[in-house]
């Protein structure tokens, strides 16, 4: 079944400057979106109003049912913040349990994991830590998933290992993606917005990155 | 079974404090047994005031660990209202059973 998820209607301003202010985006089952865009711009801001843990007016439907807060409802939304977000005292075992995952399929995909099912996250480096948190997220049991920075800290074979994962999932599953990896992003998406001067830029051409001032070619 | 899982997911986030509210329970009940009812009043407040120093410690150093929790549907407000409920209901409990057999 295909899910639509929308954004609009979103205004933030931190201490009277407009971060976040035209904005439409739209997400749907099968497809990765890629959302870029210059430090400060907000795309993460625009993320967590999404999930629901920033407070802003805002008008967030999926399949045309306002949610305020979606993450409360599970299954939904998942959202993978930049930083590292699972608590480094549990196993990777109580992680894949808690999400409901087969920590074999991981293995496979990861073999650097094989034997590491009983380490805590605390004794993980940093790399395998964000793989760890990205691959729970992208499996998790959800019709969208947010991902905010999922290359950054890992080596180009995990980052093709992953861009491949998100292939396979994007058939049950809607991806938003931000990651200043931009070369990445384009890679894998399929529909692709420029955050600019508060606004959403649905872009036509790699050239329009550009004109929006996100790359230089 | 989805309760279950919620449940053992709030006792995680409960071990983040679960320490530091033993040995406040266990102090405030010496006090109670040494002293009576008359300092009830006092080591209730005690507590509470350690528990709001707890809340604020965690939601400043711990506050990126709630999107864990977010992720499997539990919310920051489910989160506290279970645990404080349970760690208060857990502290007058044993405060009775000390005052009864004093």
């Amino acid at each position: 079944m295909t899910h639509i998820l929308e954004a609009d209607g979103i205004q933030l301003e931190f201490d009277g400057r407009k971060i976040l202010s035209d904005i439409y985006l739209q997400c749907t089952t099968g497809k990765i979106t890629g959302l870029l865009g210059r430090n400060g711009e907000g795309k993460s801001c625009l993320m967590k109003i999404i999930y629901g843990s920033l407070k802003a007016e805002k008008s967030v439907r999926i399949d045309k049912q306002s949610q305020n807060k979606a993450f409360r409802q599970t299954g939904l939304l998942v959202y993978l913040p930049q930083f590292n977000f699972i608590p480094a005292s549990l196993s990777l075992k109580r992680i894949f349990k808690d999400f409901e995952i087969d920590y074999t399929l991981f293995e496979k995909r990861f073999p650097e994991f094989t034997s590491k099912y009983t380490s805590s996250v605390s004794n993980l480096s940093g790399g395998e830590r964000r793989l760890a948190e990205l691959y729970v997220i992208v499996k998790a049991a959800a019709h969208f998933a947010l991902l905010d920075e999922p290359f950054t800290h890992l080596n180009p074979v995990q980052i093709e290992k992953i861009k491949e994962l998100l292939i396979e999932e994007k058939a049950s599953k809607g991806f938003l993606v931000t990651d200043h990896m931009y070369t990445q992003v384009t890679a894998v998406c399929d529909n692709l917005y420029v955050l600019a001067k508060g606004k959403t830029h649905l872009v036509k051409n790699m050239l329009d990155l550009e004109t929006l001032g996100y790359a230089k070619f | 079974m989805q309760l279950l899982k919620k449940i053992r997911i709030i006792i995680t986030f409960y071990r983040n404090f679960l320490l530091p509210s033993v040995i406040v329970t266990a102090c405030c009940l010496a006090l109670f047994r040494e002293y009576g009812f008359g300092i009830f009043v006092a080591i209730f407040w005690l507590k509470i005031a350690t528990l709001v120093i707890t809340w604020h410690f965690i939601n400043s150093y711990k506050k990126k660990e709630y999107y864990y929790y977010q992720n499997l549907g539990i919310s920051k407000a489910l989160l506290w209202s279970v645990t404080l409920i349970f760690d208060i209901a857990l502290f007058i409990f044993l405060a009775v059973q000390t005052y009864k057999f004093k």
